[in-house]
Parts: C-alpha cells; sequence; structure tokens
C-alpha cells in the first residue's frame, strides 16, 4: 500500500523528486517534510553557488571534457540544493529557491547538459505553479522552461504556458504570454508569436515585458524584402558610416558586444 | 579564410555594430579587444535608435542586406548549426 503510494506520486511529480520522496517518505510518509533550520537565504545560497561555478570555471582545467564534468557535478549539487530549498517550510523562500533551481537550469550553457537537466524542468515548472500560482518570481523564470525543454517536449510546453495564459495573476499571465511567443518564435511559428506580443504590449504597456515585446515585433518585421532600417554611425576612429553608404554592396550587419 | 577572402572580392560589406560605450576608457578598451580579435571589418558604435528600429533582443544578431538596402535573412543568437544557413545565404546574394 505504502509503495503503491510513493509509486503513484513518483510517476505523478517526476524522477528528480523521486529522491526527496524517499529521504522524507522514510520518516514520514505522509505528511510534508517539516521545516528545516529558520535563517535560510536563498539569496545567499545563490551567490555562494555563483562564487563556486566561477572557481571551477577557471581553475584551468586540462582538457575541455573535464572542465564539463566538474562544472556538471557542480551545477547538478546546486540544483539539488535548491530544490531541497523549495521545501524549507518559509514559502517566501520557497518561492526563490524554485527561481534559483529555475536559473541554474538557464545557465546550462552547454548542449549536452540542457538536453539531460532540461527533461527535469516540466514537473518542476509544474510544481511551482501548483504551490505558488501568483508568484512574480515564476512568471519572470518561464521562458527558461522554453529555453532548456529538449525539442521533442515543445508541444508539451506550449500547452503547459497557454494554461498559465488565462492566470489571474499578472505576471504569470505575461510571462507565459512572453514565454509563449519566444518559443513560437524559435520553431519559425512567427504568425502565432507576434498576436501573443501584441497582446503583452496592450495590456502591460508600461512593463519591462512590453519593452521588449516592442522590440521584438519590429525585429520580426523585418522579413526579407523589407528595406533595412537607414542609420547613420560612427566607427572606432570616428568617421560615419551610414547604411546608404553600401548600397550596391551585398553588407552583413553584426550587432554584437565584448561586454 | 577562404570564404572570407572570396566573400571581400564579390563585395560583401562586414560591418559590426558594437553596443554603445559609455565613456573613453570604454572606447580603448574596445579598440583592444577589436585589435586582439583581429577584426578586420569597420565597427560602428551602436546607438539607442538603430538597436530599436533593428529590434535587437540578443546578440549576436545577424542582419544580411542585399544590393538595394532590403533585408535578404535575419537571425539571432549563435550555434554551430546556423554557420552554414547563413553562409549559404551569402553565397546566393553575392552570386
Amino acid at each position: 500500500m505504502f509503495d503503491k503510494l510513493v509509486m503513484r506520486q513518483v510517476r505523478g511529480v517526476g524522477w528528480v523528486a523521486a529522491a526527496l520522496l524517499a529521504t522524507s517518505c522514510a520518516s514520514s510518509p505522509l505528511v510534508a517534510p517539516s521545516p528545516v533550520a529558520p535563517s535560510i537565504s536563498v539569496r545567499d545560497e545563490l551567490k555562494a553557488y555563483f562564487e563556486r561555478q566561477a572557481q571551477v570555471e577557471s581553475a584551468g582545467a586540462p582538457d575541455e571534457e573535464t572542465l564539463d564534468e566538474r562544472s556538471l557535478a557542480v551545477r547538478r549539487t546546486g540544483m539539488a540544493r535548491f530544490r531541497e530549498l523549495t521545501r524549507c517550510g518559509d514559502p517566501v523562500e520557497e518561492d526563490r529557491a524554485y527561481g534559483a533551481w529555475a536559473l541554474l537550469l538557464a545557465n546550462l550553457e552547454n548542449a549536452g547538459l540542457v538536453e539531460s537537466v532540461g527533461r527535469e524542468a516540466m514537473p518542476v515548472f509544474r510544481e511551482w505553479v501548483e504551490r505558488y500560482p501568483d508568484s512574480d518570481e515564476l512568471g519572470q523564470c518561464l521562458w527558461m522552461l522554453t529555453d532548456t525543454a529538449p525539442d521533442a517536449e515543445n508541444d508539451k510546453v506550449l500547452r503547459f504556458l497557454e494554461g498559465l495564459s488565462g492566470s489571474a495573476a499578472d505576471g504569470v499571465a505575461r510571462g507565459a504570454h512572453i514565454a509563449r511567443a519566444g518559443l513560437l518564435d524559435y520553431l519559425d511559428r512567427k504568425g502565432e508569436a507576434a498576436p501573443l506580443l501584441e497582446e503583452v504590449v496592450r495590456r502591460w504597456p508600461d512593463s519591462f515585458e512590453a519593452r521588449n515585446a516592442r522590440r521584438d515585433l519590429r525585429g520580426m518585421s523585418l522579413t526579407p524584402g523589407v528595406e533595412a532600417p537607414a542609420f547613420s554611425l560612427r566607427d572606432l576612429q570616428g568617421r560615419e558610416v551610414s547604411l546608404a553608404s553600401l548600397r550596391g554592396r551585398v553588407a552583413l550587419l553584426v550587432f554584437f558586444s565584448f561586454g | 579564410m577562404k570564404f572570407q577572402d572570396a566573400l571581400r572580392e564579390k563585395g560583401l560589406a562586414v560591418v559590426g555594430i558594437h553596443s554603445a560605450v559609455s565613456d573613453e576608457l570604454g572606447l580603448n578598451a574596445l579598440g583592444s579587444s577589436v585589435a586582439e580579435f583581429g577584426i578586420q571589418f569597420p565597427v560602428l558604435l551602436s546607438d539607442k535608435a538603430t538597436e530599436e528600429a533593428y529590434g535587437v533582443t540578443g546578440i549576436p544578431t545577424r542582419v544580411l542586406v542585399d544590393r538595394q538596402g532590403r533585408v535578404l535573412f535575419r537571425e539571432v543568437g549563435f550555434s554551430k548549426e546556423m554557420a552554414p544557413e547563413l553562409e549559404r545565404r551569402i553565397r546566393e546574394a553575392t552570386k
């Protein structure tokens, strides 16, 4: 009976949760884990985590493969820790812990790592929504889900976000709109992405997301055949270079930054 | 390198548009980076209006423009998979 109960939960929540369930169930199978020590600060732990990560990655590993393995180990440990803190007993810190977990997820630049860890993302985001449906932090983190989920899960992610688009919590609804638009754009479904961005601009005109949405819309409107916007800028020696001065040549404009 | 030489011959103008720098110090640092990375193409200093007009929300953003000043192709971000596509577009445009 007990085994079945655990198995049902494990299937529902995903395998990431298995370890947590196993440890909490060992002492008290049917109640939530009891709060750990008070003075938990997710922000402090996150700061310490990034210091640790910087150390590992600047230590000068003998080869890239080793670096990847070590940095993967640090990241996995970090993710497990923040996952654990989502049950620390303090609602504010728990909400932040989900955010920190998502941030680490988005921080896995290495494609191989994203693919493997990205599969864990969906169940955690579902759990986050269930426990903190009004969280502002959640709204801001939803794009991280679309960035890291494997391609095979894109449809599932889109459905999940669609459900959240109607959320009564403005931050969550806005974040879901932006994340959906980003994923649709990535899937080359710009016709579906644009209306979502337009809705963000209309409903929340003063938000940070609306500012970006306006830019995204402008970028999307630069489709083949459209006249490239005129510009006149100075080079490092102070000479003026305009788009008009490039007429007659095919030009590749590369917006970049060293900073 | 061969590909780049061929492109120059065919008249491709590569123009870097770097995010604005706030002062002399930033300008010097940028000059050093350009030299250090051996960047051969002109580097312009961006402004907000240009970034708005081109809808730059991520870096790098690349826009390929034809001889008449029309957009041919635009892409944001970078991955190994993207490079051949851009190369193909450039070859087509400079034919």
